[in-house]
């Protein structure tokens, strides 16, 4: 009852993101060819930049509390960017970096 | 192929801890990986996806599942992507009513947010890279000072940079900030700003 209750939830969580963005990705590789969308996609990538980036700031400032935070903030970037490792990698490394953290200093 | 989009949005839903944007990193790697999107077609996705309702990381896969496979594909990703945190969140409801107060997960949080937050910002950078440059595919660590310079679109990095100024300071719907930087791109182009792609 339970389970079937979750299920059916989360259908009806999917269905109209599925019905929409169908019916978008049908078209989009008509509509991306003309010049006026092509013009407006481009200032749209821009933004999701600026979108990207104003929730790395947001997530700062609850995510990263000491200089250990930054510690494993910038060698994730490293990580990502320069290097190239697989981002699982990456979250399972921290994660085992941040819980031997907190086991060695007590707060 | 539809194993392999099932699989792989699978893993994202898996490790994408912290929410729609934490999935970015992982997404891009997927995808560029598989060559399942250009650069350019993945920003586009990420634009697509925050534009139209219903939760992101939906709406990603479901847009990479039928542009490579069709329907079947866009249900393939789309089960891939929910089942873990169907299947996590029942457990947790099930067994784990204190999960939040437990020792062991907040130890581990402590380093996987930070990283999350460094995963998110490579993600951006090398969005950043892709669409501010008029050539992506440069390696900018390589290039002298000056072809950097010449290569930047800065039609793009303006639109970037205010468009980051009215979502940070005015807190604006993104929404909005994005209708103003296609608004700000079209009149551009009237004005015979050459498009960059």
């Amino acid at each position: 009852m339970r389970l079937t209750g979750a299920i059916a939830a989360a259908i009806g969580l999917c269905l109209p993101s599925l019905i929409i963005l169908t019916a978008i990705s049908m078209s989009y590789s008509s509509f991306r060819n003309n010049e006026y969308i092509s013009a407006m996609l481009s200032g749209v990538r821009a933004c999701v930049v600026a979108l990207i980036l104003s929730a790395v700031f947001n997530l700062k400032s609850s995510a990263i509390k000491n200089p250990f935070g930054w510690i494993i903030a910038a060698a994730s970037f490293a990580a990502m960017l320069v290097f190239n490792i697989n981002p699982v990698v990456v979250i399972l490394a921290s994660g085992l970096l941040g819980w031997l953290y907190c086991r060695l200093k007590p707060a | 192929m539809y194993l392999q989009l099932f699989w792989s949005f699978l893993q994202i839903g898996m490790f994408s801890v912290g929410g729609g944007y934490a999935m970015i990193p992982f997404l891009t790697q997927t995808v560029s990986e598989n060559a399942w999107l250009t650069q350019s077609e993945i920003t586009d996705m990420l634009a697509i996806s925050q534009m139209t309702p219903g939760p992101f990381y939906l709406n990603t896969a479901i847009f990479v599942g039928m542009h490579n496979a069709g329907f079947p594909g866009s249900l393939a990703a789309t089960g891939g992507v929910i089942i873990p945190s169907l299947l996590i969140i029942l457990v947790i409801a099930r067994f784990f009513y204190n999960f939040h107060e437990r020792v062991t997960v907040q130890r581990v949080l402590f380093g996987v947010r930070p990283a999350v937050v460094g995963l998110i910002a490579a993600a951006a950078a090398s969005i950043a890279r892709e669409c501010l440059l008029k050539n992506g595919d440069v390696n900018t660590l390589t290039v002298s000072f000056q072809a950097l310079a010449a290569n930047i679109d800065w039609l793009s990095v303006g639109i970037a940079v205010f468009a980051l100024i009215i979502i940070i300071k005015c807190k604006i719907h993104p929404l909005l900030a994005l209708a103003l930087s296609a608004a700000a791109a079209l009149i551009a182009h009237f004005c015979g700003y050459p498009a960059s792609l």
